[in-house]
């Protein structure tokens, strides 16, 4: 079953309130589908200060635990959360879809303070449709 | 360059118990062809982990997670488990040379079952890549 493998590269801008945070999991799946990849990964990346990409639930009172344990560790203050959630994740692709489960979401976590527009590189690899 | 794609699923008892993977990881590469290249290792869900753990360090990290993130102090039911899970990763990428993971045989690789569960199918995927 190997087959040659491709890669694609696409860029996504959020708009953020400055400390929250957003599922982009629906982003991301466009992004993968209007791309074609049958079979693969995708690498979700964020080149912003302060911000992280990470896997988790997105139910309101789980993200609260999450602020608490993060401001517990003390990151939030010195602005070194990104530095313990991570900058990116991967995420399997199999028959053009996300490999998570029924409650795993790719969140966009923003602890900066700063509002605005925020970008995500998405470097789609693997399999993809003849078009 | 070449990708190979293939589901396993592991039965788990928990909760904080390490199931080694090293020999499927490594039976499956042996089975994609591959001598040069990366393996993506993912798994299913919001509460599971993947971990690469020096061999006789098992109860060690379980004690210093537990200690880390208490089982009992959240707002969401399971959140403990969900934490680990986000804060230690889903999936895990190893390099492979002349066909092997490039990771010390001292070392194991391991998903972390982290609910209070009897017989649970957890489903883990494998994506390699490489010539």
């Amino acid at each position: 079953m190997a087959k040659e493998i491709r890669i694609k590269m696409v860029k996504i801008v959020i708009e953020s309130n400055g400390y929250t945070a957003i599922d982009i999991t629906s982003y991301v799946n466009n992004a993968v589908k209007s791309q074609g990849l049958y079979n693969g990964f995708v690498h979700v990346f964020t080149s912003e200060k302060k911000c992280s990409v990470t896997l988790i639930e997105y139910e309101p009172e789980l993200l609260s635990d999450l602020e608490e344990f993060l401001k517990k560790i003390g990151c939030i203050d010195i602005g070194l959360c990104d530095a313990i959630v991570g900058k990116s994740v991967i995420v399997p692709i199999v028959n053009s879809t996300l490999f998570l489960g029924q409650f795993k979401r790719i969140v966009f976590i923003d602890t900066s303070n700063v509002a605005g527009e925020k970008g995500l590189v998405l470097t789609i690899e693997g399999i993809f449709k003849e078009h | 360059m070449k990708a190979y794609l293939k589901s396993i699923n592991i039965i788990t008892f928990g909760p904080m118990e390490l199931y080694p993977m090293r020999k499927i990881i490594e039976d499956t590469i042996a089975e994609s062809g591959v001598e040069i290249g990366s393996i993506l290792v993912s798994a299913e869900g919001a509460t599971p982990a993947l971990l690469i753990l020096e061999k006789g360090l098992e109860k060690s990290i379980i004690k210093l997670l537990e200690m880390f993130v208490p089982y009992t102090i959240w707002r969401h039911g399971n959140a403990y488990a969900h934490l680990i899970s986000t804060i230690l990763s889903t999936s895990l990428i190893i390099p492979i040379k002349d066909s092997k993971i490039v990771l010390d045989r001292d070392y194991e690789i391991y998903l972390l079952e982290t609910r209070a569960v009897y017989n649970h199918r957890r489903k883990v995927l494998i994506y390699i890549h490489g010539n």
